[in-house]
């Protein structure tokens, strides 16, 4: 019997290719959409669950809540921390210090600007995370060991044995002489700890100093504990005030709370602050995944409507079935197999698409997602088609199967009941293509605002180099560098500062006269730093080499700094308090944005050195605080001028890594997530509305061929073209309009919560709403217009005739 | 075989009911072959759809093989129809996407034939109707009659008690309309009843007994 079923399903398939080719395009490109985004969530799911006993690893992370209500959460924590947790708390089995230092590594001649990890020799013991050579009981050892992964091994030693060869790694400004123990896997990509060399944390002294070991206020790193197997965090927390506080010292006021973060939550939790890797935001997934599910659901319907337009075709068979003894659920079971059979097909071309597919939406995605065939994702995606085929086929197969076959074999067939339910579903499908594209237009008008928005300064053809050493020398070689390439007619400007645009700079608080925690933001910068950056002032001068009190006194403030100040004449002003006894404003810059437009201008401080530091209490850093040479170039081709910079580092900085990049594509960078967000936004709208055009496509030539007689003996009584047009035409653009109405406030509150990332919103403006709800119009009629030009050209008698 | 008592069915549209069948009694004993004949309209396809029990009458018994149809579960009906009852149609009704062989094969399917059997029944059938040359052909390949033929070999492959026939030669052109006939005559012999519906005083006379039917009663009936 099922031989049976199989071959008429089959056959109809073969024979009527249009809606086979439809039905199966549709729904193997919602497939494919569906498993790419199921491999990215996977992956964004699976971050650190490949360590033994993920579940009882945890982050320390630090919320200290001052006297007065200031507020600091951090996930970089003290180094004191978790020795000082370990010794009074039975419940943690072993702790691991994680800290990063940008530095020089050397080979012979061959120099390099690299990352290097700093970490305890429990490291091995307590994450996953495996050599390919040598031992983890010895590889950190010897405060003299170095660890790389393969990708470094390779590009340091090419295909040499590493292993026991000697390299210089420098840390602060010292080189020292290190073997290389082991050599590790790569990272996983989907690990929130993220390496390329290991040193023991012996080191860690000779780079962050003997006081960041017991100081619980310096943070440079992160404190990784994992507890023993009966390890409770309520009992720990309980615990935890009474050790604090004798390590902390009576006179500490307001709180300092150790928060537990799971290493499994690291990656995808927004609540706790950034590490040292970068985390990425849950919702995303969520709107990628609905957004999968959105276009799956479109094909899916065009299945369903298909199916329902196309049931006189089958009508027959299903009398003739039930007058030689087919009772209806066989007849249920029939088509809904067929529907089943229609996905499966889908999923075969899905899982094609999805391997083809896969390079560019890894560009997209910014990941590393690989597929193969024999994996759970290929059986999750045949319990998807499966679960396709049985909801999309279950109402065509109870519609079909109804039919009395009296009616059926005596043509006196009506089928109008599945009419308002398939009007509803095209309706449906209109609102989410209609809701897709102004998402997708909201979106992309977000980021060109973000791309275009004036900052405040000049993004455009400034070059940053990284000097990757420390500030003696990195003065000097600017030093030189100036003197060669200042009077250079490709070379506008040229200066310096230890933060660049689009990095993190620097934070730093203090108490005012009142004892009040103020905060503020600082970089330290060259003389010609605001000349180079074309940032205005609104008041007093910039800094002069003349005015030699500048270097250690005069500041620049921006405009937020003052209106929280309340100054009304900030200049010769000083920042309240004791601590601050020297310095005055002498110039306000106009608010540039020199952080992303995901938050607001902080108030800002720039200096001409870092005396002012002495007096805060506490300084954050984030990015490496090594100076970063700045050149504004004159338009011209920017190639020469690269090559250009590049000789004069060789010279002026000889055996050092010469390294750039562009101010307006690091800030770009800011916006990748956004960015990527929107293209695969795109992609997957175009794709929706593909489909829903072709089922609309389809649909309207069933609606024209079941009225071919109808236009006929319109036709006949004179109806023009226009009329007969404008008939088929008004059905559908209804459809259209209510499926408008209904999109449009979903989409505007989606996108209103979407914006409320953004410090800086663009309006989203009627015009969007207008213009896709005109598009998808259009898209519709034009749809339709084809077929019913079509029918209303041909020569009615012929209409007439075949019936 | 087949009692009917009084048997009324109509159409309620609003507050008017169409009256296609008033009163009817009819009896068909095993082995008869009864033409129903009447003017267009006057409720032969809805007996013979009662009768096949494809349709309910509004009122009135009926006994098939003495068991009250009137009173049975959809499901015992079903297996009655399955059972017992071949139908042959004007336009023949063949599934177009499967050919002779798996048209005939389809209500052995539905009667939860095994394989090997299956293939001999309909083996034998092909060999009985002289179509073996013709079974792997589809429908739209076949000529009318053809069609017809492979309709009928269809109604009989599961030795039905009773076929029900509506105007089986209403789409044929002579020559072929007697063949048909002919066969019909043929099965009668070999003890199938038959109803045919038809508007052929010829075909009629193939019959032992004519059933004329006016505006829903019966007129009059030859013994």
């Amino acid at each position: 019997m099922y031989k049976n079923y199989l071959k008429v399903a089959l056959r109809n398939l073969l024979r009527h290719k249009v809606y086979t080719f439809i039905n199966i395009t549709g729904l193997s490109v919602g497939i494919a959409f569906c498993l790419l985004i199921l491999l990215f969530v996977k992956d964004e799911w699976s971050y650190d669950t490949f360590h033994p006993q993920a579940d009882r690893i945890h982050r320390l992370a630090v919320k200290e809540i001052t006297s007065d209500n200031q507020e600091y959460f951090g996930t970089s924590t003290a180094f004191v921390l978790a020795p000082v947790l370990k010794q009074s708390l039975p419940e943690i089995e072993s702790t691991v210090r994680v800290a990063t230092h940008r530095n020089l590594i050397r080979r012979g001649e061959a120099v390099f600007s690299e990352n290097i990890h700093v970490v305890d020799t429990t490291f091995f013991q307590v994450f996953n995370f495996p050599l390919v050579k040598g031992n983890t009981a010895t590889a950190l050892k010897n405060p003299g060991t170095i660890v790389l992964t393969e990708e470094t091994a390779k590009r340091i030693f090419g295909e040499e044995d590493p292993l026991g060869k000697p390299i210089t790694v420098q840390l602060r400004e010292t080189p020292y002489a290190f073997t290389v123990s082991a050599v590790a896997k790569n990272t996983p990509s989907n690990s929130s700890i993220r390496f390329d060399y290991l040193i023991s944390f012996e080191n860690a002294k000779n780079i962050w100093g003997e006081r960041a070991f017991t100081s619980f206020y310096q943070v440079y790193g992160e404190n990784y504990v994992k507890l023993t197997a009966s390890g409770n965090i309520n009992q720990i927390q309980q615990k935890l005030p009474a050790i604090l506080k004798q390590h902390l010292g009576e006179d500490h006021t307001g709180q300092y709370l150790v928060l537990f973060q799971p290493i499994t939550d690291i990656h995808l939790n927004t609540d706790f602050p950034e590490g040292l890797e970068p985390i990425s935001d849950p919702a995303y997934s969520y709107i990628l995944g609905t957004v999968a599910l959105f276009v799956l659901l479109i094909a899916s319907i065009n299945f369903i409507t298909l199916s329902l337009g196309r049931s006189i075709d089958r009508a027959r068979e299903v009398g003739v079935r039930k007058v030689v003894g087919a009772v209806r659920q066989q007849l249920i079971l029939q088509f809904w197999g067929e529907a089943v059979l229609v996905s499966l097909l889908a999923l075969v071309l899905g899982l094609a698409l999805t391997t083809l597919a896969l390079p560019v939406f890894n560009e997209l995605a910014g990941k590393k997602l690989s597929y193969s065939l024999f994996s759970t994702i290929t059986l999750t995606s045949l319990l998807l088609a499966f679960v396709v085929g049985l909801l999309a086929g279950i109402y065509p197969a109870l519609f079909l199967s109804n039919f009395n076959p009296v009616a059926v074999l005596k043509g006196r067939l009506q089928v109008g009941d599945a009419n308002l339910y398939r009007r509803f579903l095209i309706g449906f499908q209109f609102m989410l293509s209609i809701g897709l594209i102004i998402c997708t237009l909201v979106m992309s008008q977000q980021l060109r605002f973000l791309q275009n928005k004036n900052l405040g300064f000049d993004k455009e053809q400034v070059i940053i180099i990284p000097t990757g050493v420390g500030d003696n020398e990195a003065l000097r070689i600017f030093d030189r560098m100036k003197n060669n390439l200042q009077n250079h007619p490709a070379i506008a400007e040229i200066s310096h500062s230890v933060f660049a645009i689009g990095e993190g700079w620097m934070e730093a608080d203090y108490r005012d006269n009142t004892k009040t925690v103020r905060p503020f933001m600082m970089n330290i910068v060259d003389v010609d730093f605001l000349k180079t950056m074309k940032a205005h002032l609104v008041a007093g001068r910039d800094f002069s080499r003349e005015i030699t009190s500048d270097i250690s006194q005069g500041i620049i403030v921006n405009e937020a700094l003052v209106k929280e100040y309340g100054w009304k004449d900030p200049l010769g002003q000083r920042l309240p308090g004791p601590n601050f006894p020297a310095h005055q404003i002498i110039g306000v810059v106009a608010d540039f944005n020199y952080e992303s437009l995901h938050t607001p201008v902080k108030p800002l401080v720039l200096a001409l050195s870092d005396s002012l530091l002495r007096g805060a209490d506490n300084v954050m850093i984030q990015a490496s605080s090594r100076r970063k040479i700045m050149v504004r170039v004159k338009p011209g081709n920017l190639q020469t001028t690269v090559s250009l910079l590049e000789q004069t580092w060789k010279k002026d900085a000889p055996n050092l890594p010469f390294n750039y990049s562009f101010v307006d594509e690091t800030i770009n960078n800011q916006y990748q997530r956004e960015l990527r967000l929107g293209q695969m936004m795109n992609y997957a709208t175009s794709f929706a509305i593909f489909i829903s055009c072709m089922g609309l496509f389809s649909l309207a030539t069933l609606a024209v061929q079941k009225r071919r007689r109808e236009i006929g003996v319109r036709k006949i009584m004179g109806a023009s073209l226009q009329n007969i047009v404008l008939m088929f035409s008004k059905e559908f653009a209804l459809l259209v309009l209510f499926a408008f109405l209904v999109a449009t406030p979903i989409a505007y509150y989606v996108m209103q919560k979407w914006l409320q990332d953004f410090e800086y919103q663009v309006a989203i403006s009627p015009w969007i709403f207008l213009l896709a709800g005109v598009l998808s119009l259009a898209i519709a009629l034009i749809t339709v217009s084809y077929q019913v030009i079509k029918a209303a050209l041909a020569n009615p008698v012929d209409a007439l005739r075949s019936e | 075989m087949i009692k009917l008592k009084n048997i009324f069915k109509w159409y309620s549209s609003g507050f008017v009911k169409t009256f296609v069948l008033r009163d009817v009694s009819l009896d068909i004993a095993q082995g008869e072959f009864v033409s129903i004949m009447g003017p267009s309209g006057s409720g032969k396809s809805s007996l013979l759809n009662i009768i096949g029990m494809l349709d309910d009458p509004s009122e009135g018994e009926y006994y098939f093989l003495d068991q009250p149809v009137h009173k049975m579960k959809e499901k015992h009906r079903s297996e009655l129809h399955k059972n017992h009852i071949g139908f042959v149609f004007q336009s023949y009704h063949l599934i177009d996407e499967l050919t002779v062989y798996e048209n005939l094969e389809t209500p052995l399917l539905y009667k939860n034939i095994k394989s090997a059997e299956r293939k001999a029944i309909v083996a034998d059938t092909l060999d009985k109707f002289n179509i073996v040359g013709k079974k792997d052909l589809f429908p739209n390949q076949l000529s009318g009659g053809q069609q017809q033929l492979v309709g009928i070999a269809r109604a009989v492959i599961t030795t039905p008690k009773l076929i029900l026939a509506d105007e089986p030669t209403g789409n044929l052109n002579s020559a072929q309309g007697i063949e048909i006939m002919e066969l019909f005559k043929k099965l009668n012999e070999e003890g199938v009843t038959i109803v045919q519906v038809t508007h052929s005083e010829k075909n009629a006379e193939y019959g032992s007994r004519i059933v004329s039917l006016l505006d829903g009663r019966v007129e009059q009936a030859y013994a």
